[in-house]
């Protein structure tokens, strides 16, 4: 009910946005550098269970809560504690505002804004992986996570969500091709919407074989491929994931996208973001420079090994 | 600096056919060439651009400096190119297994893997330098001389004390080839360009990094912002896509540069199937005199896919834990 309100608020406000003039190809305009930065969660804090929306008044005091609480400049005295947020504030660009529909979650459906169940076997396999992880977290960089190894970033996508920093990402459209770049992690997906079929099914990719095309107003992107040693939420490599933009406003986008996976997901789910227009340029991401954490993990393991007499 | 003026203008050397069997003066190629310009007329994009975009390959044997064997021979004939490509492709082929036990196994990387085309550039020429005449670089001011050669030493001494000690290659951050500028190497020698109405984008394979660059006449960033591809902006000069590129990080160098490099590239459709790629180097605090090279982009079938380098790069810890390893046994 409420997905199909806040559905209907947008269409209401693409309309206001359909006096935007086109591209010089004719397509809608999504073109420029947009932030997702939000402190709104993908998934409904469990303390609001059963409360979909904010009022103002609770939006600006949530808002004023998540801030202080995320705030790392804060020192406790705690010596490990105050090292581990040397990291601090400067680093970090997570927004301050919760999203403009004042919603307590992203995920618009389903409606308890709760990422939908695993299905068993996705349960078993999230596990075994899980138990894999803990029992060879240090053997080599496998056994670390993707982000870790700078390969890819849960935030970065697709789909793309909103993180610690590095929120903004960039669209180029040319006549029969999307281009997507995200700050984080700065890969670019180029996307037909040439109506060419997807790449076969035994290429699978990081970030997937993205295709898209207009569906009115709206821009539509298919994900398939992906590898089966990618997971976004524990998905797997039937993942079908669409995206949506729509321009909202001049300074507005409407981003949705909605998780489809019948082998790892009981249903499949939705979640919107808005996304607001940002000056830019977005500069290159610096991941796997200077990255020690990895080598310094796992030689701390070796160490360890040694004083263990292993 | 004639050629290059000429180049501007969009009259890029002839294809092999109209040459003939025999090199023709410069004069003579640029005349036939702008002949071939007046008949073709390059498509334009939605907007009235001249229309770049697609897959296209840079793959070629023709190596960026002449070879010293071929110095004072600008161009090879179509027989001496036969046997030239004939040779060489026995030389560099690492399915050769004649080399000991040492040499044929650094060939298991075999050519299955590489993707370096099988031909010279069209016209023949015996480098992709094209100014200066000779095809070399030209030498490194006396500066930039000693800068290499304490680099090169930093490096040999501390080859094996971390990352930073190797190149920018083996720690998947930059290729020698994926620049800018572009230029062929064993594989991955594609490149993907798209238009929208202000900015253009160039994906290369190589390390996969897509350059997305305004073409709308804002400033380059200030310069105490450095980045490892540099800050690129672009304008068209008539038919031809100028891109010029600043801000590099000092930790850059193509083949001697430093943080003054200003590199310009230029894109001229010159038939369906090609794209005539053109950079000039122009750094005076590295080089004695600018230098330019040109490379044909050929029109590929191809699709550009991800590009792997970071995952399995077991190369990098296994030669720092081998450093290792060889100190304790000391």
């Amino acid at each position: 009910m409420l997905h199909a309100l806040a559905l209907a608020a947008c269409v209401a406000m693409a309309v206001s946005a359909q006096k935007l003039p086109p591209t010089a190809g004719g397509q809608p305009d999504l073109q420029g550098i947009w932030s997702n930065a939000t402190i709104t969660p993908l998934e409904r804090p469990a303390d609001l269970a059963g409360k979909p929306t904010f009022t103002a008044e609770e939006a600006a005091a949530y808002e004023k809560q998540v801030a202080e609480r995320s705030n790392v400049d804060h020192r406790s005295g705690n010596a490990e504690t105050d090292v581990a947020t040397a990291y601090n504030q400067f680093w970090y660009d997570r927004g301050t505002k919760a999203v403009e529909t004042r919603r307590t979650s992203l995920i618009v459906d389903p409606p308890d804004g709760h990422i939908p169940a695993f299905t068993p076997e996705a349960q078993k396999r999230v596990q075994e992986r899980r138990a894999w992880m803990e029992a060879h977290a240090t053997d080599g960089p496998d056994g670390r996570t993707l982000g870790e190894r700078c390969i890819l970033w849960a935030t970065a996508g697709p789909p793309m969500l909103p993180g610690p920093y590095n929120n903004n990402f960039q669209i180029l459209q040319t006549r029969d091709q999307v281009v997507i770049l995200n700050e984080m992690i700065h890969a670019a997906r180029i996307i037909p919407l040439d109506g060419s079929p997807h790449v076969a099914s035994n290429i699978r990719l990081w970030m997937g074989d993205s295709r898209g095309h207009w569906d009115g107003k709206t821009l539509v992107v298919d994900t398939t491929n992906f590898s089966d040693q990618y997971s976004f939420r524990g998905s797997d490599r039937n993942l079908h994931l669409t995206e949506r933009f729509i321009r909202t406003s001049p300074d507005t986008l409407l981003y949705e996208f909605t998780v489809d996976d019948p082998t790892a997901f009981t249903k499949p789910w939705t979640a919107q973001i808005a996304v607001t227009r940002t000056k830019g340029p977005i500069f290159e991401y610096a991941c796997h420079e200077g990255n020690y954490a990895m080598t310094d993990i796992l030689a701390g393991a070796r160490a360890a090994e040694k004083q263990a007499g292993k | 600096m004639r050629l290059r003026a000429l180049a501007a203008l969009g009259a890029f050397l002839a294809p092999v056919w109209l040459l003939g069997q025999q090199s023709l003066p410069v004069t003579a190629k640029a005349a036939a060439s702008t002949a071939t310009a007046k008949n073709w007329t390059p498509p334009r994009t939605a907007d009235g651009q001249p229309d770049l975009e697609g897959v296209w390959t840079n793959s070629t044997l023709t190596p960026l400096e002449r070879p010293a064997e071929l110095a004072g021979k600008e161009f090879l004939t179509a027989q001496e190119a036969a046997d030239y490509v004939k040779r060489l492709l026995q030389q560099v082929s690492s399915d050769r297994r004649d080399g000991g036990p040492q040499v044929d196994v650094g060939r298991s990387y075999n050519e299955f893997w590489r993707d370096r085309g099988n031909d010279l550039v069209a016209d023949r020429r015996t480098s992709l330098i094209s100014d200066p005449p000779d095809g070399r670089v030209p030498p490194l001011t006396p500066e930039a001389q000693k800068r290499v050669e304490a680099t090169r030493a930093y490096m040999r001494d501390h080859a094996t004390d971390g990352p930073e000690g190797r190149t920018f290659a083996e720690r998947c951050i930059a290729w020698g080839t994926a620049g800018p500028p572009m230029l062929p190497g064993p594989y991955n020698n594609d490149v993907q360009i798209l238009q929208s109405s202000d900015h253009v984008v160039i994906l290369n394979e190589m390390i996969h990094d897509a350059r997305v660059i305004p073409l709308d006449g804002r400033p380059h960033v200030g310069p105490e912002i450095r980045e490892w591809m540099g800050d690129s902006r672009a304008h068209w000069e008539g038919s031809t896509l100028v891109v010029d590129t600043t801000n590099f990080s000092s930790e850059y160098s193509f083949r001697g540069s430093d943080a003054n490099l200003q590199l310009t590239e230029r894109f001229t459709r010159v038939s369906p199937d090609v794209i005539q790629y053109e950079f000039t180097v122009y750094d005076p605090t590295a080089f004695t005199k600018p230098w330019t090279a040109r490379v044909p982009l050929n029109k590929t079938a191809d699709r550009v896919y991800e590009y792997a380098c970071h995952e399995g790069n077991y190369a990098l810890t296994d030669i720092l834990a081998g450093a290792r390893a060889a100190e304790k046994r000391k």
